[in-house]
């Protein structure tokens, strides 16, 4: 999981995950520096829906740093301190680049590699079910 | 004359006109007749007449009452006839119906036996309404509780057009109740949070679903009160399709971004609102192809990652799987409301269906963009508060 990380529209930083669900942060925001030292410190708060006798509940409970969920609170947590955060999904671009060794047309092998960068996960994840000939997406 | 002997009639007789018959030789018609009978046996005027009076009331009860049983034996047959349409519409359905009790067993709320139970009672009541007619017993006016449950099964029947579902059009709506909102950042007053939602918001999605949205300064600890670890941070009484939803948030929500609030919680809140359970105006076969394609996409790989999702877990695996569609939905509702370009196709699709179906016109862009300068202008206006009361 890699995350990209804005504040007030400009990005600050990006955020990685070691083996051991251990954060890695590639950032100078000093805010964001504090924030995830607490976050591995104490551990970061995250919202549930536990279903409880005929009503929702929403819950806040603590993901310690390390565990298998710790990305996606530590997503969560960021968000509610009011950054923007998304993933890049690193792996979508593996897949579009593989796919592309099975075009024929060098031209636009050529166009897709020159879009990649700026295309959305939206946008990449579109090409693949295409490429993929899946019929579910329309 | 003798026999064979003609007569011989002049011509000058032949055209003459007949003479008048005298009066006394001429036939009395009926309506000479009846002003005769009167004229002669004068008491018989005022019997006439209130027997006259009596036959006009009788004749409008009659009439009314004839009005209202033909009127039950129409709500019998519109029943019988809805019934055989939707048992024809369950037909269809069964092989999805199949599918969806094979991933969630009884959990599922389509699962296959609980047939028809609200259209089998309208067809009960309306049968029990017509056997207690009666031409002579005035029951007019009076309704039986079980006949307020069939109005209400009208007027939902009617919401819901079974075979295209109702649009957001059809019929006016109440706006939520809603309570100011603290967040960190600012203060979000009813009127302000109201037209938020109105501007991001597909048509429906928040007035036809949700009763209220108001936030208390309570904690309630969970051990204490469910015996699970953590604090609440929101009540959702869901309404299950008869009645809007009702969101509270509690204390730990104060504490969050007024950016969280309206592109975390409430997106996924109005995703619950509107999920194939709440929608009060889903047509039933969307709801089925809703939860089949929320379902589809639980174990995808590339399936939006969340806690939400995740860290559901119980021992029995399809009321754990039907929890995490029931969440699953609500999380991609979230995504489609804050950042739609981050999604998974497969995802945004099952979410662009349902909000299209719901508000053809609405545009997630321009959505965004109101709601971006709605909070923006929250923010300013608290920062320059908060500037002014600055010693």
């Amino acid at each position: 999981m890699r995350l990209a990380i804005l504040h007030a529209g400009r990005e600050v930083g990006h955020l990685s995950f070691d083996a051991g669900n251990q954060p890695v942060l590639d950032s100078t925001d000093a805010g964001l520096q504090t924030l995830l030292e607490q976050g591995e410190a104490k551990g970061v708060p995250v919202f549930n829906d536990v279903y409880v006798g005929g009503m929702r509940v929403k819950i806040e409970t603590f993901i310690r740093s390390g565990e298998p969920l710790f990305p996606f609170a530590l997503q969560q947590w960021l968000e509610r301190q009011g950054y923007e955060v998304f993933n890049l999904h690193p792996e979508t671009d593996d897949e579009i680049i593989r796919s592309l060794e099975h075009l024929t047309d060098s031209s636009l092998k050529d166009k897709i590699r020159a879009w990649l960068p700026t295309a959305s996960y939206l946008e990449k994840t579109y090409l693949i079910a295409k490429l993929r000939g899946d019929k579910s997406v329309a | 004359m003798r026999e064979g002997e003609i007569h011989y009639v002049p011509e000058e007789t032949k055209d003459e006109p007949p003479s008048e018959i005298p009066e006394s030789q001429r036939r009395e018609t009926s309506l000479e007749r009846i002003r005769r009978t009167f004229r002669e046996y004068p008491p018989l005027r005022p019997i006439t007449i209130s027997l006259g009076l009596l036959a006009g009331s009788f004749g409008g009860i009659f009439a009314e009452k004839a009005k209202i049983r033909a009127d039950l034996q129409t709500e019998l047959r519109q029943a019988e006839m809805e019934t055989k349409q939707e048992e024809s519409r369950e037909e269809s359905l069964k092989e999805k119906y199949g599918q969806l009790d094979h991933l969630f067993g009884t959990y599922s709320p389509f699962h296959q036996g609980e047939l028809l139970p609200n259209l089998e009672r309208k067809k009960e009541a309306a049968q029990s309404e017509l056997r207690e007619f009666s031409w002579f017993k005035d029951n007019m006016g009076y309704r039986s509780p079980i006949n307020q449950f069939v109005e209400r099964m009208l007027e939902r029947l009617e919401r819901a057009k079974k075979d295209t579902g109702t649009t957001a059009e059809q019929e006016p709506r109440d706006s939520p109740e809603i309570t100011p909102i603290e967040t960190r950042t600012a203060r979000l007053e009813p009127e302000t949070l109201r037209e938020i939602l109105q501007m991001s918001f597909p048509k429906g999605w928040v007035n036809e679903e949700v009763a209220s949205i108001e936030q208390i300064d309570e904690e309630v600890p969970m051990r204490e009160a469910y015996g699970i670890d953590g604090v609440a941070a929101g009540f959702c009484r869901d309404g299950y399709g008869e009645e809007k939803s009702n969101i509270v948030l509690a204390k730990p929500t104060k504490d969050d971004e007024l950016h969280y609030l309206l592109n975390g919680t409430l997106p996924h809140e109005l995703g619950h609102a509107n999920d194939w359970e709440n929608d009060r105006d889903m047509a039933k076969e969307e709801r089925v192809d809703l939860l089949l394609a929320v379902a589809d996409r639980l174990d995808d790989g590339d399936r939006h990652p969340s806690t939400y999702v995740e860290m559901i877990k119980n021992a029995d695996q399809q009321l754990e799987r039907y929890i995490k569609a029931r969440e699953y939905w609500a999380e991609i509702c979230e995504q489609y409301f804050y950042m739609p370009h981050q999604m998974n196709i497969r995802d945004y699709q099952i979410v662009e269906r349902v909000v299209k179906k719901a508000d053809p016109t609405f545009d997630i862009q321009e959505a965004n963009d109101a709601k971006l300068r709605l909070a923006k202008n929250v923010v300013d206006r608290q920062t320059a508060l908060t500037e002014l009361h600055q010693p």
